[in-house]
This record gives C-alpha cells, structure tokens and sequence, in this order.
C-alpha cells in the first residue's frame, strides 16, 4: 500500500453559495468546529480520503472579495497567505456566476491553486442558465467541476480534480487579470522594485504573490501596506514609486486606481460570463413584477398612494366610530360614578371629573382610530407597499435636489416624528440630513389625529377621511415646499445618485401585524398614561385657581395665560382657550385635545366637547386650527430628538421657531382667504 | 476606459428619479447578484447610496421583511421577533 499523501485543502466561496454543504458532503463526521484566532467566528476542519489522499479541509468564511474591509476577508486571506495551503476549492454558485467569480478572480492573483466547484446546477439549469464548464475552465486555466451540493452530486469528482492537481496532472495556470496596459505599467515597475527589497523578498515573497501584494498596494489596502512598511521604510524607493503611480493612473483616469482595478476585474468577469454563460429564457415574470408595474409606475403610481392613504384614513374613521362610541360611554360612566359616589371636597371631584376623566379620558376615546391607523400603516408596511411609495415619492424629493432616502424618514414620520428623526442617520450627506430633520415634523403624526377627529367629527362629520386625509396632503406639500426653500438657500447642493432595493410583495401575517400595531399603540397607551395625564392635571390646577374663580374662565390662570397669548392668535380666528391649548400642546399634541376636555369642564364628553368647540370656532377657523396644530412646534420628544441628531441648540431653535412662523403663515392665509371667497369665519 | 461602473453611474444619472437594481441590471444586461457587489462597492466610495428595505430581517422579525425602516426600524430593538 502507497504511504498516505496529506493535502491541504482550503474551501472558499460567497456567502450562500453552498460551502457548508459542499464541506459536509466532503467530510461527512470527520469535524470539528472551532475558532479563527482572536475572533468569534467559527473555523471548520475536517479530513476526507481519496485513494490515498487524506485531505485535511478548512472551511472558510464566506466572502464577496478579498478587500480587507470584514473579518470574514481578512480571515481569509491571512489564511490563505499565511497556511498556504495546497489547493483552494472556490465554490461557485452557478445561478449567480457573475458575482461569483468576481472572487475567483482575486483567489486566482494569490498564486496558489484554484479549482471551481460550480455548485447549484440544478437551480442554474432551472433557470435557464446554461453554462459551458469546459470553456470556463479553458479560459480561466483552472479546473471547473460541476456540481449539486445539495443531492452530494459531483463530491467524488471534486476529490478527483484535487488529486489531479497535486499529482500534477492538471497543470494550474489561473489567468490573471490584465489591468490594461497603464495600470500593468505601474504593476511592473513596483513589483520589480519590491523584490529588489532584500527583507520584503525574505519575509513577504515566500507566502504572498509578488504581483498580488502590488495591487493590493495600488488599491490603497492598509493591512498589505502596513505589513510591507514593516519591511521596508515609508520613505523608500517602494512607497515613492507608489505614490507616483497612484498619481499618474488618477490622471490618466480621473478615478482612484481601487476603482479602476476593481473596474476591470468586473469587465474581465463579465467577458467570461459573456462567453461562457447562455440564458436560454428570459427570467419569468414575477407577480411582483406584475403588480410593480402598476405600483410604480410614474402616471399611475401617484393615485394610487394617494388612494391608498385616503383608504386608510377613511377606514380609520369609518371603522373607529363604533369602539370610540363605547369608550366615550364607558368614560362617561365613569365621570358619573366618580361623580356621584364619592365623598370628597368639591376640588377633588373637579380634579378627578375635569382633569384626570376629561383630559384623558378626551384623548383615550380615540384610541380605536389610533390602533386602526396604526394596522392599516403595519399592513402597508408587511406588504412591501411603503417601500414602493418611497420609490414613487422619490421622484419628488429628486427634482427638490434632495436624496431619495429623505422620504423614508419622511414616511416614518406618518407614526411617530422621534423614531423618523433619528432615522435620518441613514443619510451619508450632512446636508441631506439636517434638511430632513427641519421638514420631518411637518409630517402628521399619530399624535395629531385625535386633534383631527375632535375637529372633523364636530365640524366636518361627513367628511372626516377626506378631511384628515387634505391635512396629511398638506404637511407633505408644506414639507416638499420647505426642503426646497433649504436646499435653494440654506443647504447648497446636489445630492448623490439613489438605487433601490424592492422587496417582494407579502402577505402580511395577523401575529406581524398585531406586533407592529401593538409596539406604537403602547406607546400612545404609555403617553396617555404618563405625559397627557400629568399635562392634564396641570391644566386642571390652572384653569381651577385663583380659589373662587369660575372653572376655566378668562380668569383662572390658564385664563390669564392664555389672555396673554390671545393676540398672537387673533389674527388667525382663535381665540384664548386655543392659545392655551397650543401652548400646552407643545408637550405632546394630544394635549390639545386633553386641554379642550379640562378647559371647558364638561368631563370627557365629546358631545358636550363639540357642542363647546361650535362657540368658538367655525369650520373654517376649525380647519386652520387643525392645520396649525400640523404645522407648528413639533413636540417636546421630537425638539429633543432634533437636538440630540443635530448636536446643535442653534439648529433646535430654528427648527421650533421656523415651523412656529409657518404654522402661523398657513393658519392665517387659511383665515383670510377664506373669508375673502366667503367660507365665513 | 472605466467600463462597467461608468455605465452604472450613468444610467443612473440619466433617470430622474431612482431606480431599483432589478431595472438597472436588466437595463445593464448584468446579473443582479453581480450588481449588488458592484453597488456596494460604489456606495462605498460615495458615489451613490442604495436602500435595501428589510435590513432588519437579521432580527428574525417576519414581517420585518419588507418594512421600509432598514437598520433603523424601531422596533426592532423591542426584541420583536426574538
């Protein structure tokens, strides 16, 4: 018997292409997990025979190249330079063979054998990817094995290919690719001058490609640059050169040579699929295809956002009507229990009936709206649609110069303005960002809508949807408007290109949709139960005393207060009580609603409420109150998130004080034209 | 000289408006899986920026897979789907 031939196999391969698989058929048992040195990921060994090979094989991490920007690369790069071990077996995923090999490429410039497992045949071939592997091993000068992982097709070929290539039956020649005659100039230059350094050729040349660590160097890699500097003075001959040829490939392309470099290994790949690679059909089209196609489309994609918000809304009053009218009864029963069963001073009751149930109480009735609008948002969201508006909506926001990501904080804002302010982190631009932070807050929150539905139902009950739904219109507009207005004036600039990823359409599951209703409508429960209630009550101790006032009068405190403010809010139809209402709703918007229910003293009662709200506001006045509400000061949380995400009180201020004025803009032309074409006043 | 990349910046260029990366690979006549690399890669040096909807998905979360919020969602640190 032949004496036992130890081979070192290394396995690499992009992520998801079917290495473990490929590994496991290899070695079957005979493994053993542990992990690469200094770091948590996991290092498979294991040992396969062939005759009499016995392979010791290494699972690598998966990778997309060989750059050194992960873990996953550097772990396998240092291994391969570092271990050098006999063979790589590259492990191609055939159904995706263009981003495959663009890895192969760089495994080839190692200088150490390369085999292709073309993994996943079975899905290419149903595909309709036809690939010719001969003609792929003949031009890329390794050997290719076709494979199917997943039913352990091709194992025993693989070790075969293996032992072909040690026993030198294969001859590796691994084609390199050509980096077109400038940039190969370069290579040449700096590889002859590398291996002319005494201590980089005896520590460095033994394990790396000479050509390989010189691209590297020309792709301004750290690690490879670091490693030679070890060796080789920053000052020498090597780094002068490098320097020098950087700067004359930048000018001959007006690109950084990683850019070039990485250029061409995609060109060079592309032609080997070109040759290699025939798709025999067309991929078939998808139902997400075929309702993108209408979705997205530039004429038809804008009515149907705009239908779909207006459904919501419409649901949302529609359906919430039946479970408010419950809530209202149940508050108001409580209001007359408390009333009419509990012995305590007159102050108590008031504090109890007319802060705590009629401030609360005020805003709890609409939690059957907040939880609709909260599914219907979920809804659009499981289903892929909201990706889709961005995707609509971008066009808007490109021809305002802003970035496309700008609209997905901007939609984020429809739920919550602290959560979408924090999300324009997802801007690279500084610009971008600052000016998504000033217009978020123009987008309606949920916190707005009880504010909406006290208003329409007392003054637009037909038409509460398509109210509300002109109110959401509004603040998109506004907000289109002003980052226009920034980006003319305060923020100068054109914005970086957008691609977009769309995810396939989804049935949304009931438990995906519950969670996510759930996880914004507790926070409404929360606040409700924590910043309205305290809100509440402060307004109850103002609107209570002096002692011997009248509850909520011109002469109570908030009375006096809100005198104070009456002729700022004049102009624009209102009248104290809305002053004090916009004054405290600074806090949280729902506050408005929970001043209303304290300030008139009529508990929680919502027709008692409207009946108040008929003395003192028309449906003008009523839809500039609303629309003030939209616009002005965003809330405490948001004020502070604003802060926080911007770094700067100058920034916060002007946020605060620019909606103010804009609020008070739109409330007042809304007043004025109004009257003008005669809608009263 | 700059081939392949040049033609993606200027394809996307010339819409306006974005683009998602199933038109321009088809526009492109690349592999889609070959132009996300080729994306990431570009993104990386600034020249462009890609929204990949349902980067939370690694949270485990269901119907995270097609939320618009990315790596911001937040709910995500609320243990949804955990």
């Amino acid at each position: 018997m032949n004496a036992e031939i130890r081979v070192a196999v290394a396995l690499s391969g992009n992520p998801n292409s079917g290495k473990s698989t490929v590994f496991n058929n290899l070695t079957g048992a005979r493994q053993h997990i542990g992990n690469w040195p200094g770091v948590t990921v996991d290092k498979k060994e294991g040992t396969a025979r062939r005759g009499d090979h016995e392979f010791v094989v290494v699972d690598l991490p998966g990778t997309y190249s060989l750059t050194a920007y992960s873990l996953e690369e550097v772990i396998v790069r240092d291994f391969i330079a570092g271990e050098r071990p006999d063979v790589v077996v590259d492990i191609v995923d055939a159904s995706n063979i263009e981003r495959n090999l663009y890895l192969t490429t760089q495994l080839m410039e190692l200088g150490i054998p390369v085999i292709i497992a073309l993994n996943m045949m079975d899905v290419a071939e149903a595909r309709g990817i036809g690939i010719d592997a001969e003609l792929l091993s003949e031009l890329l000068g390794v050997p290719v094995v076709a494979m199917v992982g997943l039913r352990n097709k091709g194992t025993d070929e693989l070790k075969d290919a293996i032992v072909s290539v040690i026993e030198g039956g294969t001859k590796f020649r691994g084609v390199q690719v050509r980096y077109g005659s400038e940039v190969e100039e370069e290579i040449e230059k700096l590889q002859r001058m590398l291996e002319e350094q005494e201590r980089v050729s005896h520590e460095l040349l033994g394990n790396y490609s000479p050509r390989w660590l010189v691209v590297k160097l020309l792709e301004e890699d750290e690690r490879v640059e670091q490693d030679i500097s070890r060796y080789c003075d920053k000052d020498s001959d090597v780094f002068r050169q490098l320097e020098e040829s950087r700067r004359h490939l930048l000018s001959i392309f007006g690109e950084d040579v990683e850019t070039v470099i990485v250029d061409m290994r995609y060109g060079f790949v592309a032609g080997i699929v070109h040759e290699t690679v025939k798709r025999e059909f067309e991929e078939a089209i998808t139902t997400t295809d075929r309702i993108d196609k209408v979705l997205t489309d530039r004429i038809l994609g804008f009515p149907f956002f705009a239908l779909s918000m207006w459904l919501m809304f419409f649901l949302t009053f529609f359906l919430g009507k039946f479970p408010m009218h419950w809530i209202d009864r149940l508050m108001s029963g409580l209001g007359h229990l408390v009333e009419s069963n509990l012995a305590s001073p007159a102050w108590l009751h008031s504090l109890l009936v007319d802060g705590v149930i009629g401030g609360v109480g005020s805003v709890l009735v609409f939690l059957p709206q907040i939880f609709i609008i909260f599914i219907c948002i979920s809804i659009l969201e499981d289903t892929g649609y909201m990706s889709r508006a961005a995707f609509i909506m971008d066009r808007i926001m490109h021809w305002l110069g802003l970035h496309g990501k700008s609209f997905i904080p901007m939609i984020m804002g429809f739920g919550c303005n602290v959560p979408a302010v924090m999300a324009t982190r997802t801007l690279e631009s500084d610009k971008d960002r600052m000016i998504t932070i000033l217009i978020n807050p123009l987008m309606s929150c949920t916190a707005r809508l009880p504010v909406y539905a006290l208003f329409t139902a007392a003054f637009f009950a037909t038409y509460q949807g398509t109210v509300t739904f002109s109110l959401y219109v509004l603040g998109v507009v506004l907000a289109v408007i002003m980052a226009k207005l920034f980006r003319k004036t305060l923020f100068r600039g054109e914005s970086e290109p957008f691609v977009m990823e769309l995810p396939p359409y989804r049935w949304p599951t009931a438990k995906g949709t519950f969670i996510h209703m759930w996880e914004r409508a507790s926070m409404f429960l929360r606040k409700a139960g924590t910043v309205i209630l305290a809100g509440s009550v402060f307004i109850w101790l103002l609107s209570y005393f002096p002692p011997g006032v009248k509850y909520g009068s011109s002469q109570s405190i908030a009375g006096y207060i809100g005198r104070a403010l009456a002729p700022l809010v004049k102009p624009l139809g209102f009248n104290w009580r809305a002053a004090v209402a916009l004054l405290f709703g600074f806090v949280a918007k729902e506050i408005v609603v929970s001043t209303y229910g304290t300030l008139f003293g009529v508990g929680e009662n919502r027709a008692a409420i409207s009946a108040q709200l008929h003395h003192i506001f028309s449906p003008l006045t009523a839809y500039g109150f609303m629309a003030f509400t939209l616009l002005y000061t965003p809330c405490l949380a948001t004020v502070a998130m604003i802060k926080k995400e911007t770094g700067s009180w100058k920034w916060t201020a002007f946020a605060v004080s620019y909606s103010l004025l804009l609020a008070w803009l739109v409330a007042f032309l809304i007043f004025r034209v109004g009257r003008l074409i005669g809608l009263g006043g | 000289m700059i081939a392949i990349l040049d033609r993606i910046m200027q394809e996307i260029e010339k819409e306006d408006g974005p683009i998602t990366v199933k038109e321009l690979a088809r526009r492109l006549d690349i592999e889609e899986s070959a132009l996300e690399g080729m994306l990431e890669f570009l993104e990386r040096k600034g020249k462009l920026s890609v929204y990949r909807p349902g980067e939370c998905d690694e949270h485990g979360a269901p119907t995270c897979v097609s939320c618009i919020y990315g790596k911001e969602c937040p709910v995500k640190d609320k243990g949804v789907g955990k």
